[in-house]
């Protein structure tokens, strides 16, 4: 039987950086909230959704939740050459041992209802576990275009936050880039 | 019982004492009188009559037996002494010291009068110099007619309900006839408002009592012949008052300024004393312990509020600050209000009024505000409840409504904040092309923040602004500083460039203030935020006067701390009051002592009662 285990509970698996820097930047903009801003593909995958305090999860026992997170780009200017990084925190709160779970997310650049860019990110994660995935320093096609992750989260994962920015050109001038190379998390191509 | 005679023997002893010819026409007024209308009541006394209490000395000045019980050990030990059985006391109690007498160190000042219950009938009440006396409880039996009441320098004495069954200032024959009030900390005289009095000549004295707004003397019988009332509050103040504010009650209204502003009280009345501390209407009501703490100021201040007089109440920051939500329950139930002018039109029960005040915000917060659309219901199955309009999210279902609602963070570098300050304070207007180019230097170190900040205020698009000198010290304040200049330093540079110094030369010594270099390290790194402020504002359309307080609670998720059990933790928690005052968006502040981490992010849950919806989010950083 499985049992689903609060997000404070989980033994994180992966020790981030906690904000420190000693060096300067000419980073961007950083938005950062939560993963319950999440919302389900449909109807009946809401059936299978919970939101908490700490970001949508798979309530499902047996089947997959399909979830689509809106993210925030702040850009500005027209005239301003942005790249874009993104990132989300997941989570399997699955207790069984041995129950490793592979999470798929997708970020897709719409313009208008056309999807003009997409980079996949997956990972498996074990029980108890919590990471990071992240694509950082993409060239945005249209400086109107927005971004989206849509992400396949097995029985008893979740997202937790989501993180993205608009920075100046170059993975070195991305705060989310050094954030996740600081741990160990490869955001690049 | 309506009166009682007098021992003849007792007379006989009072006459022998006390020779002065007023007192032995008092007596025999007092017999003629008490024996007239209620003859078939009346009886004598004997000290060997069950139940009156034996005598063991008499006043000096005027022969009337004296029981006085000066310290707290001479009120518990009263019973051993008077003997457990007496309930009739024919004479005058006197509880508390005499003027200048103090307490000797072995003995307690008197704070607890419960060991006089058996007392039931006296013929006189004398109270003074009592510091230690809140209440009169212990003397709650006493019933019928007394001489006089006279109360004297009891600081901390609140009530005097225990006298709620003395029926009648009566002459009994014991000395003075009325009732004396005077340094007490009453706000009231009832019950003894609702005795009678009788003679021809009684005293009502009542005066210097700092709260005291209630004073009508004894209503049934005779009226006093040159009552003293003044130096109390409003409707205590002369016989004019007592009689226009008869019959009125009085509330008491507390009102609290802390740190950052003032209340100023007005429309009452021309010259009301506020509190003991001698404030009026007109005045300000600031922080009165300098950064007393809320609950000391909680209790700070006020005032007595006759029904059908309204009070108008106004808040005012000082330079700096803006007025936050104001917290009272003067308005049913503990509710928030926006705004800085208030009117109590009509009390209907004590009620306080608590103002406070932040700093005004700074230039460079990065704030994110968000419609509470939003939000969802904690439960999918609830969505349904909520409705989504252009106001807002809000329970339209009947029974509470759990939701969440993210509350998205800004994250910038101080660098880059420097620059938007710059281009929005020093040039009012967003930034152009070249920002990107600024900060990259700035972030490289080709270019020093001192020089980066030069080519702002030294530009024509600067000058071309026309800053007056108060403008463009506040600017410096602002943009270097990051924060408002207080009035004094803002004056001391105004001064400066008065004198003739050119705005360059004040630029350089904010260039070269220690604050300044302080900051320019910090220009280099990115730092999280110090405080940081949720805004949240509600609406209530619930039709019931009195429907259950909404709560909500601020979660912070750290994805990115690796110990355990502090990815999703609780931080504030919070009641949102019900009903709102209306349905206008009641503001909440939350503020947040520590910073949060760089990828932190919130989020609000909050039940809902139905009718309340949250009508939009905004975050606060500085």
């Amino acid at each position: 039987m499985r049992h689903l285990i609060p997000v404070r509970q989980i033994s994180l698996g992966c020790a981030l950086l906690v904000a420190s820097f000693s060096q300067s930047f000419a980073a961007g903009e950083v938005v950062v909230t939560a993963g319950l801003e999440c919302n389900a593909v449909t109807p009946l995958h809401a059936k299978r959704a919970e939101w908490r305090e700490y970001g949508v999860i798979n309530k499902d026992n047996t089947k997959d939740l399909w979830v689509s997170c809106p993210l925030d780009r702040i850009d500005a200017s027209s005239f301003s050459d942005r790249h874009f990084s993104a990132a989300l925190s997941v989570f399997n709160t699955e207790s069984s041992p041995n129950s490793t779970a592979e999470i798929s997310c997708y970020l897709k650049e719409m313009l208008g209802s056309k999807r003009v860019s997409g980079k996949n990110r997956s990972a498996p994660l074990d029980s108890g576990k919590q990471t990071i995935l992240g694509v950082c320093d993409s060239e945005p096609k249209d400086w109107t275009s927005s971004f989206i992750w849509v992400c396949r989260l097995p029985a008893g994962t979740g997202i937790s936050s989501l993180m993205t920015e608009s920075h100046l050109p170059g993975i070195s001038n991305s705060l989310l880039a050094q954030q996740l190379a600081s741990s160990g998390v490869a955001c690049g191509d | 019982m309506g009166c009682f005679w007098i021992n003849p023997l007792k007379s006989v002893r009072q006459m022998a004492n006390k020779p002065e010819a007023s007192v032995v026409v008092a007596a025999i007024l007092a017999v003629l009188f008490c024996s007239a209308p209620v003859l078939s009541e009346a009886h004598e006394l004997n000290e060997d009559d069950a139940g009156v209490c034996p005598i063991f000395g008499y006043e000096d000045s005027t022969g009337v037996p004296l029981y006085r019980l000066a310290t707290q050990e001479d009120v518990d030990g009263f019973a051993d002494v008077i003997g457990d059985d007496c309930y009739l006391l024919d004479g005058v109690l006197h509880i508390g010291l005499l003027e200048n007498e103090t307490v000797e160190s072995s003995l307690s000042p008197v704070t607890d009068l419960g060991p006089l219950e058996q007392l039931e009938v006296i013929g006189a009440l004398r109270i003074g110099n009592v510091p230690g006396l809140t209440n009169l409880d212990g003397l709650h039996n006493l019933r019928g007619d007394i001489q006089f009441i006279s109360i004297k320098d009891a600081p901390n004495l609140q009530n005097i309900d225990a006298l709620s069954n003395i029926d009648a200032i009566k002459d009994l024959g014991h000395g003075g006839l009325g009732v004396v009030v005077e340094r007490t900390a009453l706000k009231s005289l009832r019950p003894l408002t609702n005795a009678a009095a009788y003679g021809d000549f009684w005293d009502f004295i009542v005066r210097e009592n700092p709260l005291l707004a209630d004073c009508e003397w004894p209503q049934d019988g005779t009226s006093p012949q040159s009552p003293i009332i003044r130096d109390n509050l409003l409707g205590c103040n002369s016989v004019a008052e007592v009689i226009e504010f008869a019959g009125r009650d009085r509330y008491e209204l507390k009102v609290t300024a802390l740190p950052g502003g003032t209340v100023s009280l007005e429309s009452l009345a021309p010259g009301l004393i506020m509190t003991s501390r001698g404030l009026e209407t007109g005045a300000a009501v600031t922080d009165p312990l300098n950064n007393a703490s809320d609950d000391e100021l909680r209790h700070w201040g006020s005032i007595p509020v006759p029904d059908g007089h309204y009070l108008e109440l106004e808040a005012s920051p000082e330079s700096g600050y803006a007025s936050l939500a104001i917290e009272s329950d003067c308005f049913g139930g503990k509710q928030y209000f926006g705004g800085e002018r208030w009117v109590i039109s009509s009390m209907e029960d004590d009620c306080f009024f608590y103002a406070s005040f932040q700093p005004d915000t700074a230039i460079d917060i990065d704030s994110v505000t968000l419609h509470s659309s939003v939000c969802r219901a904690a439960d999918y199955a609830n969505e349904q409840e909520l409705m989504r309009r252009e106001g807002g999210i809000q329970n339209a279902g009947m029974a509470p409504v759990e939701v969440l609602c993210p509350v998205p963070r800004l994250v910038s570098p101080n660098s880059w904040k420097l620059v938007k300050a710059l281009y929005s304070n020093a040039l009012g207007r967003l930034p152009d092309r070249y920002f990107d180019s600024r900060v990259r230097k700035l972030s490289s170190d080709t270019q020093n923040t001192a020089s980066l900040i030069r080519d702002f205020y030294l530009s024509p698009e600067f000058a071309a602004r026309g800053l007056s000198n108060e403008a463009y010290i506040r600017s410096l304040y602002q943009v270097l500083l990051d924060r408002s200049g207080a009035e004094q330093g803002i004056e001391y540079w105004v001064n400066q460039l008065k004198m003739g110094n050119s705005r360059n030369f004040v630029l350089d010594n904010f260039l070269a203030s220690q604050e300044f270099l302080a900051r320019t390290d910090a220009f280099a790194d990115l730092t999280s935020p110090t405080q940081t402020e949720l805004e949240i504002k509600f609406a209530n359309d619930h039709p019931a006067p009195y429907a259950p307080d909404s709560s909500c609670k601020v979660f912070i998720n750290s994805p990115n701390i690796a110990s355990v059990g502090d990815s999703s933790k609780e931080s504030v928690y919070f009641r949102v009051p019900s009903p709102a005052f209306s349905s206008e968006p009641l503001p909440i502040f939350l503020g947040y002592e520590s910073a949060p981490a760089l990828l932190d992010n919130y989020v609000l849950t909050c039940r809902l009662q139905p009718g309340v919806g949250i009508t939009k989010l905004t975050l606060l950083e500085k």
